[in-house]
């Protein structure tokens, strides 16, 4: 018998290596603490987003399996797996880097999804996309452009480039938008990189994008140690002060009601930002 | 020149100089602007389709498509429907990678490699010839590397032709865009071979091709009678641009695009290139001065005598033949001179009403130097039912004619793609009676229509493509044996014109039909 709630459905956007996959999975890892039943969907080729949810094991992608079997119901079944506290994780997968198109790969895992009622199927109550580094193509635009998920988090940190990735990302959002979809941004996510005057730099970031910040989370030695064991802060140090940063991150999404649409800034804009607290960066060193 | 009572005044069409059309028509691309002046105009086309059309000209070779299935369909039909009947080479093989959505996602190339091995072991053509699509060529596939890997493992020589559909352009530039890919397939000649000549944008089917030693019992030069009057008692173009080039003590070395790898591998020997189409030519012709270079000559498309002689001479001044080309030029001028007097004669101070092709596979050319050739019989040449885009998609024909100093009238408009505008109506915008006009129609596609007129009164000669040419022998109309060829066409149409019989079915039962508007 299929559930027909409403399944929330978020995903979880920012530049390559800014720790999307690392957020996402010990959000869903704590939302399971707290009664949620998640499901964790990795849009990237790489297919390393539930990696930790499953002890350190790469599972077959969808897109592995549609080329190796077949697309049926069946062969898509091949690609759900159960990690950590029954999380449903699955990898879209895609083609080896410099191949193929990988945002072609994308859509057709979702579409498959979508089309097969995985979800539903596996009563979850909340879907968390975890989506390549930045939208690069029209690819990586769907778990947002065909209404898969229509609350987004950007993630970022106080680097310029992060910031850049960020605001390139509430363009789209913003695009999409006013061309009537759905599409929102929850809010921003600060993964910290302990850089001078980070959390000042990611208030102004985004103060000047009329967005909230959801959530800071500190550099924390937990997470490299736990992801070498292949598991998330959540399992491997469930104690400590970092877990409880996932856990007030899973209440503050499951609470947050509020969706805005972001007012991106120039790249000017966004240049003379950083530049302002590099200035103030110094002069607090010369007082120094 | 004002229009007067025709009905193409009221839509807009005018009667202007070619060059002042080709100057008005903006250039051919996607834009809006193309969009608003010709609304029901396709313009642009798949790449893909005339890549491989051009490609099929060449013999033992099988034509690889990286893409679907789909796309090699598309062109097989194409081919089928609207070229293999003039290529000596009817059937092209043209197996697919079979692209489906798991190759777009992971990417194409290992289809390739083992779509490539595959075709070199089973077909064991001379010959490979890769074609890329949309699909392969959004994803980037890297085909020279695939290629390169397959290439290491078969000895076919294997080439790459750029044609994703969606970087689609006219076809009149994607064939001076393709046939400059045959000297890829080319190799530079250590000796270059005395007075031995490469005519390009030309056919040399009818030297191989079975049908036509049938219909013209293996006689090349038309001595071999036809399959009925008038058919077969002329060469077609090769022969007769071969003829002449013997003539003065020169030989043929290649005739392209035509002919397997080997063939057209080794044209570079060539002393000099000559032309006879313009855009299947020229473009080869620059290339090869490039590359190889071997220098070549102008003068294209020679109808008519004045016209041949340029063409003749032209190729003599460079290979100091001279002598021996006035005296051939005296010989045949003067086995001419009765006929070219007679028609002259019947013709001089009439309207030339010449039909275009009106879609994208027009020959323009061809009427262009139709027209040069009635020109220098005294006739009045106008041209008609030539789309502006194609005019500008050939550009090429356009600037040689120009540069020749033939700039005829030309009707300008917002022609509908495929859909003629009416005879009468273009005899009414000249103001032309009965007996001051003769018709040539040109390239009647299956979907064309005829005029108005009951064309038991008119003179009406065809020089088109399916009522003139022998299957595989394309057009005769070169040379000094096609301008009397010509000559006896015409001749034969104003004696019809006046015998008084009933009008054509063809006539009679689509004439009102489609009438103009």
């Amino acid at each position: 018998m299929h559930n027909h709630k409403e399944i929330r459905q978020i995903a979880l956007y920012g530049k390559g290596g800014i720790g999307k996959s690392t957020i996402s999975s010990n959000l869903t890892a704590a939302l399971t603490g707290i009664g949620i039943k998640p499901a964790q969907i990795g849009c990237d080729p790489k297919a390393d987003s539930v990696n930790t949810l499953m002890g350190g094991k790469f599972i077959d992608t969808i897109s592995d399996i549609t080329r190796e079997y077949g697309n049926s119901e069946e062969d898509i079944k091949k690609a759900i797996f159960k990690g950590f506290n029954d999380i449903l994780c699955m990898e879209s997968g895609g083609p080896i880097p410099g191949q193929g198109c990988a945002g072609r790969g994308v859509l057709f895992a979702l579409d498959l999804i979508r089309q097969y009622k995985i979800f539903e199927q596996h009563n979850i109550d909340l879907v968390v996309y975890d989506v390549l580094g930045d939208i690069v193509c029209g690819g990586f635009a769907q778990p947002i452009r065909h209404g898969f998920a229509e609350e987004v988090y950007i993630v970022t940190s106080g680097e310029y480039m992060a910031l850049y990735a960020a605001n390139n990302i509430a363009v789209s959002i913003k695009q999409f938008a006013e061309q009537g979809l759905k599409v929102r941004v929850g809010g921003i996510i600060g993964n910290l990189r302990n850089i001078a005057n980070e959390n000042e730099i990611i208030e102004n970031f985004a103060e000047r994008l009329k967005l909230p910040i959801i959530q800071t989370i500190p550099r924390s030695d937990y997470v490299q140690k736990s992801e070498l064991q292949g598991k998330t802060v959540i399992e491997r140090f469930p104690e400590s002060d970092q877990a409880e940063i996932y856990f007030g991150l899973a209440h503050k999404i499951l609470n947050n009601k509020d969706r805005f649409i972001p007012e991106p800034i120039t790249k000017q804009e966004l240049l003379q930002l950083i530049n302002f607290n590099r200035h103030a960066e110094l002069v607090s060193a010369s007082v120094q | 020149m004002e229009l007067k009572t025709s009905k193409l005044l009221k839509a807009g069409y005018k009667w202007v100089k070619v060059s002042e059309m080709f100057d008005e028509t903006p250039p051919v691309t996607a834009s809006c602007e193309i969009n608003k002046r010709f609304p029901t105009y396709e313009g642009l086309w798949c790449k893909l389709i005339m890549a491989v059309t051009s490609y099929a000209m060449t013999k033992n070779s099988v034509a690889v498509i990286h893409g679907p299935t789909n796309c090699a369909w598309a062109v097989r039909n194409f081919c089928s429907t609207n070229y293999s009947l003039y290529y000596g080479n009817p059937f092209l093989h043209m197996p697919t990678t079979n692209i489906d959505q798991n190759s777009v996602i992971h990417g194409g190339s290992e289809a390739l490699i083992k779509t490539l091995l595959e075709v070199d072991k089973d077909y064991k053509p001379e010959h490979i010839c890769v074609f890329d699509t949309c699909s392969t060529a959004l994803i980037a596939d890297d085909i020279q590397t695939a290629i390169n890997i397959a290439q290491s493992k078969c000895i076919t020589k294997i080439d790459y032709i750029p044609s994703a559909g969606f970087t689609s352009i006219p076809l009149g530039k994607s064939i001076e865009e393709i046939t400059v890919k045959y000297a890829d397939m080319m190799e530079a000649s250590s000796e270059i071979l005395e007075n031995a000549v490469n005519i390009l944008g030309q056919y040399k089917e009818q030297q191989d091709s079975f049908s036509v030693k049938k219909i013209c019992n293996g006689k090349r030069d038309g001595s071999g009678g036809g399959c009925g009057k008038g058919r077969g008692k002329y060469p077609d173009d090769a022969s007769e641009l071969t003829r002449m080039i013997e003539a003065i003590g020169l030989k043929i070395n290649r005739i392209l695009i035509s002919g397997n790898y080997d063939y057209i591998k080794s044209a570079p020997q060539a002393a000099v290139n000559v032309i006879s189409c313009p855009t299947w030519g020229l473009p080869l012709a620059e290339k090869m001065k490039e590359k190889f270079n071997t220098p070549y000559l102008r003068h294209s498309i020679p109808i008519g005598i004045e016209p041949t002689s340029k063409w003749v001479r032209d190729l003599a001044s460079f290979t100091g033949k001279q002598k021996e080309t006035e005296d051939f030029i005296e010989k045949e001028i003067s086995e001419l001179q009765e006929i070219f007097d007679k028609t002259r004669n019947l013709v001089k101070g009439k309207a030339a009403l010449i039909e275009c092709g009106r879609n994208s596979q027009t020959a323009f050319a061809r009427p262009m130097a139709l027209a040069r050739a009635l020109q220098e019989l005294g006739m009045i040449p106008y041209l008609f039912g030539l789309h502006p885009v194609e005019l500008k998609a050939k550009s090429v024909d356009v600037e040689y004619f120009l540069w020749d100093g033939f700039d005829p009238q030309i009707l300008a408009g917002n022609y509908a793609y495929q859909q003629p505008v009416d005879i009468t109506e273009v005899v009414k915008s000249l103001d032309l009676e009965e007996g001051q006009f003769v018709y040539f129609t040109q390239d009647v596609f299956p979907m064309a229509k005829a005029g108005v007129f009951d064309a038991k009164n008119i003179p009406r000669v065809e020089t088109g493509v399916h009522l003139r040419r022998v299957i595989n022998a394309p057009g005769r109309g070169v040379g000094f044996r096609g301008a009397k060829s010509l000559y006896e066409n015409i001749i034969e149409a104003l004696k019809f014109s006046l015998a008084n019989k009933k009008a054509t079915l063809y006539g009679r039962v689509h004439g009102k039909f489609y009438e103009f508007e």
